[in-house]
């Protein structure tokens, strides 16, 4: 496995068994992925650089490890918009995964420096979280990514904080990044 | 309370080429506050799973020695139906789908010893040439592996 970054102008082979090249157009819209417009709510980041021991034998970061990116920057979200933790004082589980996803569209490797956004996208019955993450240095999107969350319990059942957050939560006004 | 956007049923590859399945236990490390395994492990076990049906057909060759072909995941894709806890055994079965461009992979994980379904994920894996390039669709030797 290589690091699509050491030849950026990299163009796509020919194949094998096929002489069929991918237009360049194509190449183009794929490469620089249109990002989609979508709700930010309560956009937040947290910095982070790439430990030695996420590496692979390839030299590029395991792919598993980017949801811990992930993970990094939701918990920064949940903080700040006061939900605190996934479980409650005695570890009873408020919100549960329903769902995950990651487009990863560059490698990072040791020891770059990147920087993990996480924002809400749906807070409504179900709470969907958006992620990115980008090179502190270049700005370049290494992944990007997805969580769906839903409530364990009924409304009653929640902290009397975590009730309260969600409220602040839905009352938010919106707007497009 | 917003609408949240209605969640699609995760599409998994078909049809189920090169099928294996494996059997794993959760270790403690692997759970969370609330004693259910967390998400990233997930991601663990499937790699498990990947690494079995790759040496059975043939191409973990290609991925551990060879400087032919290179391989990266471009794509996961994961839908949690029921958690783990302590202790849960489990079998996860794994296959190819049939697609011309990039190996895209297939998993269902169910909970032993009654065999409900607790996660169907999705990978997808791009192929790179001898210089890092992308081919854009798959090498006649990695189909032959898949037996298409």
């Amino acid at each position: 496995m290589r690091d699509l970054r050491e030849d950026p102008s990299a163009e796509a082979s020919q194949p094998t068994s096929t002489k069929r090249t991918m237009p360049k157009e194509h190449r183009e819209a794929v490469r620089a992925e249109k990002r989609p417009v979508a709700l930010r709510l309560h956009a937040v980041e947290i910095e982070g650089e790439v430990p030695f021991h996420d590496i692979d034998m390839q030299r590029v970061v395991w792919h598993g490890h980017y949801f811990k990116y992930f993970d990094r920057a939701r918990a920064a979200l949940w903080r700040h918009c006061g939900l605190v933790s996934p479980t409650d004082p005695t570890g009873r589980t408020i919100f549960r995964i329903v769902e995950t996803s990651c487009r990863h569209l560059a490698s990072l490797r040791y020891p770059d420096r990147f920087r993990s956004l996480a924002w809400f996208e749906s807070t409504g019955e179900l709470l969907r979280v958006g992620f990115e993450i980008l090179g502190r240095d270049d700005g370049r999107c290494y992944a990007r990514g997805h969580s769906v969350f839903e409530l364990a319990g009924s409304d009653r059942e929640l902290p009397a904080n975590v009730a309260a957050a969600l409220r602040r939560l839905r009352d938010t006004p919106r707007s497009v990044a | 309370m917003n609408a949240a956007p209605p969640r699609a049923p995760l599409r998994l590859p078909q049809p189920r080429l090169c099928g294996q399945r494996i059997e794993i236990e959760v270790a403690d490390c692997d759970l969370g506050a609330d004693g259910c395994v967390w998400t990233g492990c997930y991601f663990e076990y499937l790699e498990l799973a990947r690494t079995a049906v790759w040496r059975d057909c043939g191409l973990e060759a290609f991925f551990l020695g060879s400087q032919d072909f290179g391989f990266v995941v471009v794509e996961s894709r994961l839908q949690f139906l029921a958690p783990l806890g302590a202790g849960a055994r489990c079998e996860i079965e794994t296959w190819f789908g049939d697609s011309k461009r990039s190996l895209e992979m297939g998993y269902e994980l169910r909970r032993l010893p009654d065999r409900e379904l607790g996660l169907r994920a999705q990978t997808t894996m791009a192929v790179l040439d001898a210089r890092g390039r992308l081919c854009v669709s798959l090498p006649a030797p990695v189909r032959a592996c898949l037996g298409v």
